[in-house]
């Protein structure tokens, strides 16, 4: 759709955390931020639901006529070849079924990660550790103010690096991590519920930085995590 | 400071008296090095380090919060001694310069701006705060915030400390400054950006 206006930061920023970095559709869930490009590029395509114009695909589903095409309701996160699949053969992705796609998006991702609830706090501590242990040792070497590569120098290749690593490493992980622990919260303390709740509130600032590019907002990675399921 | 020392596996520090310790890395000239507590390191505290300890090849404030006036930096530097972090310190070490080193947040900054083709004059009154001359004959006040995003309160802590700039300079090549930041420096009367658009000022002012 190159005709559409400018979609509100807000708008893209919860597209994206909602998709939790992949593709939407439930039979591709694609990685958003590829590895192969090194998390400099998305992919990430915002495909309406119902067109802007009067021709667009799925333009018979249009709700009424007062109906604003860019609200959040009516996106979703696609990869490329999914976004043309669909705008392609109307017919076949109805608005429904793109709904539904969106609605059930978070638990069609955790099966496909192999996700799921676990018996005790051992094995849902070990299916997330691997996942803080990378995080961590990428903080260790990258973060932006303290990291061993770090400096202050304007032309640091280090600080691209550390944008581009957030992207494409540190974020997903942190989507799979909230996807384990969600799907785990019986397990939980009151505590960790409570830290579970920071860390979800600083992985969504993180995403507002990194997809967004909007500062200022992050609150800092709770160090209480490192301990969750211990 | 030791327990600083001690995460750098190649690094061996012993004390030998005092605040002066002596740094040994592989390979490299061991570096007599003074640790300071002070929070801010002027003439008189660094003259006096030097009456002290002689033979120091670096002084070393290991508080977040010291602050080293320009004339220091100058008095250091012309004596062949270097000033800064604690992390200024431990890569000085292993890279075998530590009478040559300089405020490691500071150091690409500080080349940058004296390079700069329409810079003329460059006085540094701090580690951190710069007045240059334009050729344009423009004056500047510039003062630098190393932190990855610089806040509100950063800004105005700055002027608190330091008098008022014309130019807050968000140096972090990770950051960018938050929208409240950007804000309070406009209240005050001052820019808050990063390198990319004090460049395009400096082309113009
Ligand atoms: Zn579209
Ligand atoms: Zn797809």
């Amino acid at each position: 759709m190159t005709q559409r206006k400018a979609i509100p930061a807000e708008t893209k920023l919860r597209l994206f955390s909602e998709a939790s970095g992949h593709c939407q559709n439930p039979d591709c869930l694609e990685p958003l931020f590829p590895v192969e490009l090194g998390g400099a590029k998305h992919i990430a395509e915002m495909a309406h639901v119902v067109p802007h114009g009067e021709a667009g695909p799925r333009r018979e589903d249009r709700p009424n006529d007062s109906f604003d095409p860019d609200v959040f309701e009516n996106l979703i996160l696609l990869c490329p070849t999914c976004h043309t699949k669909i705008d392609k053969d109307p017919a076949s992705f109805p608005r429904n079924i793109l709904l539904d796609w969106k609605e059930n998006h978070l638990a069609n991702l955790a099966t496909k990660q192999g996700i799921r609830a676990y018996v005790n706090r051992c094995i849902a501590r070990e299916a997330i550790a691997g996942f803080m242990a990378e995080n961590k040792a990428i903080w260790n070497r990258f973060a932006p103010e303290h990291g061993t590569d770090f400096n202050y120098d304007p032309e640091s290749e280090v600080a691209k690096g550390w944008s581009k690593r957030m992207r494409s490493v540190i974020l997903p992980n942190n989507y799979r991590i909230q996807a384990i622990i969600r799907a785990n919260l019986g397990l939980a303390t009151e505590d960790e519920r409570r830290i579970f709740a920071e860390f979800q509130e600083h992985v969504r600032g993180l995403a507002e930085r990194h997809v967004c590019n909007v500062s200022g907002r992050a609150i800092r990675f709770p160090k209480a995590m490192e301990d969750m399921f211990l | 400071m030791l327990a600083l020392l001690d995460k750098e596996p190649n690094i061996s520090a012993q004390h030998v008296e005092g605040e002066l310790i002596r740094l040994e890395a592989e390979n490299q000239p061991g570096v007599l090095a003074v640790i300071s507590a002070a929070h801010k390191i002027d003439i008189a505290t660094a003259v006096s380090y030097r009456g002290k300890y002689p033979k120091m090849d670096f002084l070393c404030g290991y508080r977040k919060s010291c602050i080293w006036p320009g004339d220091t930096i100058e008095i250091l530097q012309e004596a062949r001694i270097g000033w800064g972090s604690a992390a200024t310190l431990t890569s000085a070490v292993l890279e075998g310069k530590a009478n040559i080193a300089s405020h490691k947040t500071y150091f690409f900054w500080d080349r940058l701006l004296r390079q700069y083709w329409s810079v003329q004059k460059v006085i540094r009154e701090y580690d951190r705060i710069y007045q240059i001359t334009l050729k344009t004959g423009t004056v500047l006040r510039i003062g630098m915030i190393a932190d990855y995003e610089p806040t509100a309160d950063a800004v105005r802590s700055l002027w608190d400390e330091f008098g008022s700039v014309d130019i807050v300079l968000n140096i972090n090549p990770n950051g960018n400054p938050s929208a409240e930041a950007v804000n309070a420096g406009a209240e005050l009367g001052c820019k808050v950006i990063k390198w990319e658009e004090l460049k395009n000022y400096l082309k113009t002012a």
